[in-house]
């Protein structure tokens, strides 16, 4: 059974439709990515999934559970997490005050703050920074921390790469995969295709709000994804 | 077969409403022959409250700025009244140098108050008006709140000075709509718009946003003047708490909440709406009060547009043409 | 003189108090409530009919209670509906709230000044004596104290609770709030719940040192918002000082000018504007240290 399964959601902002009818499911432990050019409408497809957009159709179940009516905390308390673009931690607030506010969500679960500085070894020594004052690097694996405090069952992450560092982004997938072999399920948005054709287990482009191609790593080619992420289809879509 | 563009502004909506606006001016124009002096009273009242009530909706609604302090104007206008009159000068020419001076203070009070935002703002101006009224408070003639009166105008006849008190109000007020109805449709005018529906975006696009509110901000202490002055000239007893009182800004807020915020329209109708209600329910003091308070918190939660919100779409074209009409003629 | 510095620093104190309850509002909801000084007004009428009853150590807390619930049903009926409609709408809406408090509690009580003071003895006059014959009145002492203990109350509860946390999430970044689980509709219903209730405090002092009408409550929204603005932001420490310079500034015009004691408290309101205008770098946002995101 997949952990997040979503079938033809559609949203709009005010008259424009930015999602058309996606579908898409990511079982325990895999690693789906999305992937497309700004204003392909991903952004708003993962909000809606979080329950911070409001979708006009379609519905999202996690574990099974049918979830689109919930407000988006009681979504995040079902046990879905979404690390937004730009990360959003709180910056006067410390690093471990960050984390704490990971477990708003109530949910039983194995992640205390210091199992987190356990994964994360360089946030041990941040303890007590204010998170405003962290490096890009930093202050994602904070945010991944943060989303982790509250046991999710499935992390979406928004543009993971975006304003980081190279290293940066080789540490924070380090990191993903690694909560990926913890059996979580991970959507994420990416922009460097090759990065996601190297780490998905899925992979999903989209363009002006469609799904272009959806398939494989193994049965697609960087140039197919940025040939979807335009539009074009390549004859590849599963 | 090539589509042609044509752009008007105006219908037969607006057409409606300038001849109901001119039947309106005629019948104000004719109320000391028909009323008397009573009915020009009431007729001032009317105009000085839609004075209030389009300077304020011009300012919450195109300007973005919640004043709970333009009392400041309405009571200085009235007070230099008082000052200039006592002075010597004729009283009408009295209340024309007020409204200058309106501007003037408007003008002056836009160079810091503007840097301020909503709320701080909102005050702020609350705290500016009841400077001023400690202040006139301090002046000998008016002996705090006793006050005093408009004395020099017992010079002309009762009958005149009504008839003329109330055709300076038509002027003022005739003369202050048509300065923001010019300023609405000229190329300020969209700045405006662009500043009430989006600051940010208008910023953006290169709208100086500031000058923008100030133009408005003191087209709106000159209105709001005139109105001060006007209730004087009609009520001829100047009480600072009278005027400086912070009901009036109650009232400026149910007329443009309950006329709808951001259209000359709203302000309008809301104005008329308060005046028949006054003449009815004015008696029941604080209740009626109440009842103001929760009418216009009612709006504000539930019809934040007013009744004009729910009318205006409803008619085809707009009724006070403010913007660009482009229809597709194929020719 | 010092005896006048002294009375200065501790009418501050009163301002502290009444200014707490509405820069904590802002700062947690970037709502100004301009029902502030009516709904102390409200507490105050409320500290008056229980306090004949049961008397005032008894109606204080029931008070507070009281009035966080008010805070609940404020928040749920009027804040959470106005606040999504813009800036403005809150402003709009909570003047209207006031006229109708002020003009309700008219009706209600009449226009007849109340008084707290005959509920606790000489409190209201008995004073201590400093060396050199200066008498500070005990109940400004006490109103200081409780001034300082509320503000210290309020940093403490959001920067080191769970619930301070959630708070100050829920008014810098409402939807990564939503996102982490926290229930923001409820967390600003309890923070305008606090603000209500420190309201009772103020209420209490309000009583206690002078008689009220039901229409006080434009003139104490007025101190409490130039404690605030005089203050400049960083923490609510700051209301403290702002309230400090107020009643400075107040009891110096009243030396100068029989009347000038709400002039001089106008006057340094509109400095401090001034100051702002050319230091740039104050504003209300930053009552929590806040910073622009950049």
């Amino acid at each position: 059974m997949s952990t997040l399964d979503i079938r033809d959601l559609q949203a709009s902002h005010g008259q424009l439709r930015a999602v058309h009818g996606v579908s898409l499911s990511v079982k325990p432990g895999e690693m789906l990515f999305v992937l497309g050019a700004n204003g392909a409408g991903k952004t708003t497809l993962l909000r809606s999934i979080a329950g911070d957009h409001r979708a006009e159709a379609g519905s999202v179940r996690l574990s099974g559970v049918d979830i689109t009516g919930l407000a988006a905390h009681h979504r995040a308390r079902s046990g879905l997490a979404l690390v937004p673009e730009g990360r959003r931690l709180f910056p006067n607030m410390t690093v471990r005050e960050n984390l704490a506010l990971g477990r708003s969500t109530s949910r039983e679960g194995p992640w205390t703050i210091e199992a987190i500085y356990e994964a994360f070894p360089n946030l041990a020594k941040l303890d007590h920074a204010p998170a405003g004052k962290l490096s890009g690097g930093e202050q994602q694996a904070v945010a991944i921390g943060r989303a982790l405090m509250g046991d999710p069952v499935a992390i979406i992450l928004d543009e993971v790469s975006l304003g980081l560092s190279p290293a940066a982004v080789d540490f924070a997938y380090d990191a993903l995969k690694r909560v990926r072999d913890m059996g979580i399920a991970l959507l994420v948005v990416e922009q460097d295709l090759n990065r996601a054709l190297h780490t998905a287990d899925d992979l999903m482009v989209m363009c002006e709000g469609h799904v272009t191609l959806h398939a494989t790593p193994a049965r697609t080619s960087l140039n197919a994804l940025a040939a979807a992420s335009f539009g074009h289809d390549e004859g590849e879509t599963a | 077969m090539s589509a042609q563009l044509v752009v008007t502004r105006g219908g037969t909506t607006s057409r409606i409403t300038l001849a109901l606006l001119a039947f309106a001016v005629i019948v104000l124009a004719a109320t000391p022959w028909f009323f008397g002096v009573g009915g020009s009273g009431r007729a001032v009242a009317l105009l000085v409250y839609v004075l209030l009530a389009v300077m304020w909706n011009a300012l919450a609604g195109f300007a973005g700025l919640v004043s709970i302090g333009q009392t400041l104007f309405f009571g200085v206008a009235a007070y230099t009244t008082i000052r200039l009159s006592n002075a010597g000068l004729d009283p009408y020419l009295a209340i024309l140098a007020s409204v200058a001076i309106g501007a003037v203070l408007g003008y002056v009070t836009s160079l810091f108050m503007l840097s301020l935002k909503d709320g701080e703002f909102a005050i702020g101006m609350w705290v500016l008006s009841s400077l001023a009224h400690l202040c006139v408070n301090l002046d000998p003639l008016i002996q705090g709140e006793t006050g005093t009166s408009l004395i020099s105008l017992n010079g002309y006849a009762i009958e005149t000075r009504s008839s003329i008190t109330l055709w300076l109000a038509l002027v003022l007020t005739l003369a202050v709509l048509a300065a923001l109805f010019a300023l609405l449709r000229s190329p300020t005018g969209a700045a405006i718009t662009a500043v009430r529906d989006d600051e940010l975006g208008a910023r953006s696009i290169g709208v100086n946003v500031i000058r923008t509110k100030r133009i408005v901000f003191v087209l709106a202490a000159t209105g709001t003047a005139a109105a001060g002055a006007l209730w004087l000239a009609s009520n001829l007893n100047f009480q600072p708490r009278a005027f400086f009182g912070v009901h009036w800004t109650a009232y400026m807020l149910f007329m443009v909440l309950v006329g709808g915020l951001g259209r000359i329209e709203g302000a309008l109708i809301g104005a008329v709406l308060f005046f028949v209600i006054e003449t009815f329910f004015a008696s029941y003091g604080a209740w009626y009060l109440v009842g103001l308070g929760g009418v216009a918190v009612f709006f504000a939660l539930v019809l934040p547009n007013g009744l004009w919100g729910w009318i205006g779409p409803r008619l085809p074209g707009e009724a006070i043409p403010t913007g660009y009409i482009i229809n597709k003629s194929k020719t | 003189m010092i005896s006048q510095l002294i009375g200065a620093v501790l009418l501050g104190g009163y301002y502290a108090v009444l200014a707490t309850g509405l820069a904590f509002m802002f700062s947690v909801m970037n709502i100004i409530n301009l029902a502030h000084g009516a709904l102390i007004v409200l507490s105050a009428y409320g500290l008056y009919v229980l306090g004949g009853m049961m008397g005032l150590p008894i109606a204080i807390p029931i008070m507070i209670i009281v009035m966080f619930v008010v805070g609940l049903a404020l928040h749920a009926l009027i804040l959470a509906r106005a606040s999504k409609g813009g800036e403005l709408l809150p402003l709009l809406a909570t003047f209207g709230l006031s006229i109708i408090l002020d003009n309700l509690m008219f009706q209600v009580f009449g226009a007849d000044s109340l008084s707290l003071a005959p509920l606790v003895g000489d409190l209201s006059w008995a004073s201590f004596e400093l060396p050199g014959f200066i008498f500070v009145g005990k109940l400004s002492v006490y109103t200081l104290i409780a001034a300082v203990a509320v503000i210290a109350g309020l940093e403490w509860l959001l920067r080191r609770t769970t619930l301070g946390h959630r708070i100050q999430a829920t008014s810098q970044d409402r939807a990564t709030a939503r996102l982490l689980g926290i229930d923001t509709a409820r967390t600003a219903a309890i923070a305008t719940g606090l603000a209500l209730a420190t309201g009772v405090i103020a209420a209490t002092a309000l009583g206690l040192r002078t008689a009220w009408g039901p229409y006080a409550g434009s003139a104490q929204l007025l101190f409490a918002f130039e404690a605030v603005v005089i203050g400049g932001m960083g923490s609510l420490w700051r209301v403290l000082w702002g309230a400090m310079i107020l009643a400075l500034a107040q009891s110096l015009a009243a030396m100068i000018h029989p009347q000038g004691f709400l002039i001089g408290g106008h006057l340094a309101f509109l400095l401090a504007v001034f100051w702002r205008l050319r230091g740039g770098a104050f504003s209300l946002n930053r009552l929590l240290g806040r910073e622009v995101r950049t």
